[in-house]
């Protein structure tokens, strides 16, 4: 099949979807979580067609097509949805599909990766922009900066900041803990703790001899999981961990992995809770 | 193998009629998987895109979904599966043995090793990094496998070299898993299941020529592959060189294998059953068993990748679970209404 051929094929797909546009409403699909929470929040989730199945909340979203997993996703399903704009995360993929749905001539939107409140503000106001809703995205995004302010004034006025490990207990083997390079790690520092596992990069096994040698104040977990590990009880009981000063004073903390380490709206009011009962001695 | 001599005869003359009939399925699960996808496109509507581009009027509708995504999709599903099944039956051959498949000789182990370096360490994913560095880790591996397992005589030592290299590269995937972060785990996760998502026709024009030229090649060894069921030493009198019949039975594998796994990541169970399900039913003869597997392990791929996309559209499942999902419960009930006492050839 020439090139030529090809180009005119994809035109024919792409003429009814811009006549589309003109007549009714965009119809939006959302990859990724931080994403879709986005959209819900400036009150644009209207428009969407589909997710993908990290975008787990609002509870809403979990009503929408899901057209799976954000780093494995199938061009066809995608396109099967007929959007008209596609919103995705920074590491939507594989790269392939990505490529074959923008050849077929619907239009991709990429957001840039985001680990900082900046990188936060800018992202809500780009999907803003996007999805002609500039007015919520501002609103949003203002509300955003002044929560991030807040808890930057709070977390300088800590006396002291705690050492924190956060934990992704894989219910077998050694629990796998949060090195530098990872969401945990940049939530960690938001929230005012210090990450007693910085000096090595992505998530590494820890035994329970390199737990105690850490000496973590925190112990953090996700909220998703807090049910298999058996809850606090049941973190106290892993291997080193009441060795540990977190052990002793029984500080194990659970937070909703998806708000707090999503980079999106709710970071800010997650990590600020953190904030609050780590400043207390 | 006790059956060669009495089967080869009496079914010979039954054999091209039954490969006419695999292909005949070939070609209908072929046209069945077209009309299948997250896209709901009629039969008819199917059919007309395949008219109007053989007779190049202008597409319309969505003729580019099936032109641009689901022909070189199917496409991919027919090589790479033709060269799995193909694989494994000229692997089976080799080895005088029933449960080899085309990992025995390292390529898939090797392939995994580098695809899984380059997600990592480049930290890339569906990118061709991945594919190029999983053709080579699969080419290395066997190469290795093969200058280790040469330096004694004899298939045996061929196949221990494949496990210790197999080991090596597994422990290197472990390191490297190790080393992974989490998206990186997912990417070599879906790697590891397989998915036949990333064929365009760019791509399949890069890739097909090193999966199919060394499939067409491997037919032209099924007589002396015959003559190894005998036996090293049989071969030998019958005027086959084992030893020259290696090297090129290997690299022919490794070649069309390798390019198979590099692009589609491993898909499991075709190599290794559609060979050994269609020599229990049909016989061994090998100038039978390889276009045979060719065609059956290219319908089984085919049929598995219009499950895939379809059964929970608008996602997608990873291919190599549905193989074995469609493959094995068949496969299992072949293996169980035989008589007690049949053998296992």
């Amino acid at each position: 099949m020439s090139a030529r051929r090809l180009l005119l094929a994809a035109a024919f797909v792409a003429l009814p979807c811009v006549a589309a546009v003109a007549t009714a409403a965009t119809r939006v699909v959302s990859l990724g979580g931080d994403v879709t929470e986005i959209v819900y929040a400036i009150h644009a989730q209207d428009e969407l067609a589909a997710r993908d199945s990290t975008s787990t909340w609002p509870e809403a979203a979990k009503a929408l097509p899901d057209v799976g997993y954000v780093r494995q996703l199938s061009a066809e399903g995608v396109l099967a949805l007929r959007p008209d704009l596609i919103l995705a995360t920074h590491d939507a993929g594989p790269p392939t599909a990505i490529e074959q749905i923008r050849s077929a001539g619907v239009r991709i939107e990429t957001l840039p990766a985001s680990r900082t409140p900046e990188d936060i503000e800018a992202k809500i106001r780009r999907i803003g922009e996007l999805t002609a809703h500039t007015k919520d995205a501002d609103a949003l995004a203002t509300d955003v900066a002044t929560r991030f302010n807040a808890l930057a004034k709070a977390v300088a006025a800590m006396p002291h900041h705690p050492r924190v490990v956060f934990l992704m207990s894989t219910g077998q083997g050694s629990p796998m803990a949060a090195g530098h390079d990872t969401a945990a790690d940049r939530a960690i520092a938001l929230a005012g703790g210090v990450n007693a596992v910085a000096d090595v990069p992505g998530y590494k096994a820890v035994s329970p001899e390199a737990l105690v040698a850490m000496k973590p104040d925190v112990i953090l977990l996700m909220k998703e999981r807090e049910d298999a590990v058996g809850g606090v009880a049941g973190v106290l009981a892993m291997p080193g961990v009441g060795d540990t000063p977190a052990g002793k004073s029984k500080r194990i903390d659970f937070v909703e992995g998806q708000a707090l380490l999503g980079f999106g709206p709710r970071t800010a009011e997650n990590a600020a809770a953190l904030q609050a009962r780590w400043a207390r001695p | 193998m006790n059956s060669v001599a009495a089967s080869l005869p009496r079914r010979r003359t039954g054999h091209p009629v039954v490969l006419c009939a695999l292909g005949a399925l070939l070609f209908a699960t072929a046209l069945w998987s077209l009309t299948r996808g997250a896209m709901a496109i009629a039969p008819g509507e199917v059919i007309g895109a395949l008219l109007r581009w053989i007779d190049g009027t202008a597409a319309r509708g969505d003729d580019s979904i099936v032109l641009a995504l689901r022909v070189p999709r199917l496409l991919l599903a027919v090589a790479v599966g033709a060269a799995l099944a193909t694989g494994g039956s000229t692997m089976q051959g080799l080895f005088r043995n029933p449960l080899a498949d085309p990992g025995l000789i390292g390529v898939s182990a090797g392939a995994a090793l580098g695809a899984v370096a380059a997600i990592v360490l480049g930290g890339q994913s569906g990118s061709w990094l991945v594919a190029v560095a999983a053709f080579f880790g699969g080419l290395v591996a066997t190469v290795l496998v093969f200058l280790l397992g040469k330096r004694r005589p004899g298939v045996a030592n061929l196949l221990l070299a494949g496990v210790a290299i197999n080991a090596i590269a597994m422990a290197g995937v472990g390191l490297l898993t190790y080393l992974a972060n989490e998206n990186q785990l997912r990417d070599l996760t879906f790697w590891s299941l397989g998915s036949l998502g990333g064929a365009s026709w760019s791509r399949l024009g890069i890739v097909a020529p090193w999966i199919v030229l060394p499939l067409l090649c491997l037919p032209r060894a099924a007589r002396a592959l015959n003559a190894l069921l005998l036996g090293d030493s049989e071969a030998a009198l019958l005027g086959f060189r084992p030893e020259r019949l290696q090297p090129f039975l290997v690299g022919l594998v490794a070649l069309s294998v390798g390019a198979s796994v590099a692009f589609t990541g491993v898909i499991g169970f075709v190599g290794l059953v559609v060979p050994h399900l269609l020599r229990m039913v049909f016989g061994p003869d090998h100038r039978f068993l390889l276009p045979a597997s060719a065609l059956g392990g290219a319908t089984l791929l085919v049929a598995a990748d219009a499950l895939a996309r379809t059964v929970v559209a608008p996602g997608e499942l990873p291919i190599g679970v549905l193989t074995a999902l469609v493959g094995g419960p068949f496969f299992l009930w072949l293996l169980l209404r035989r008589r007690v006492g049949e053998s296992m050839s």
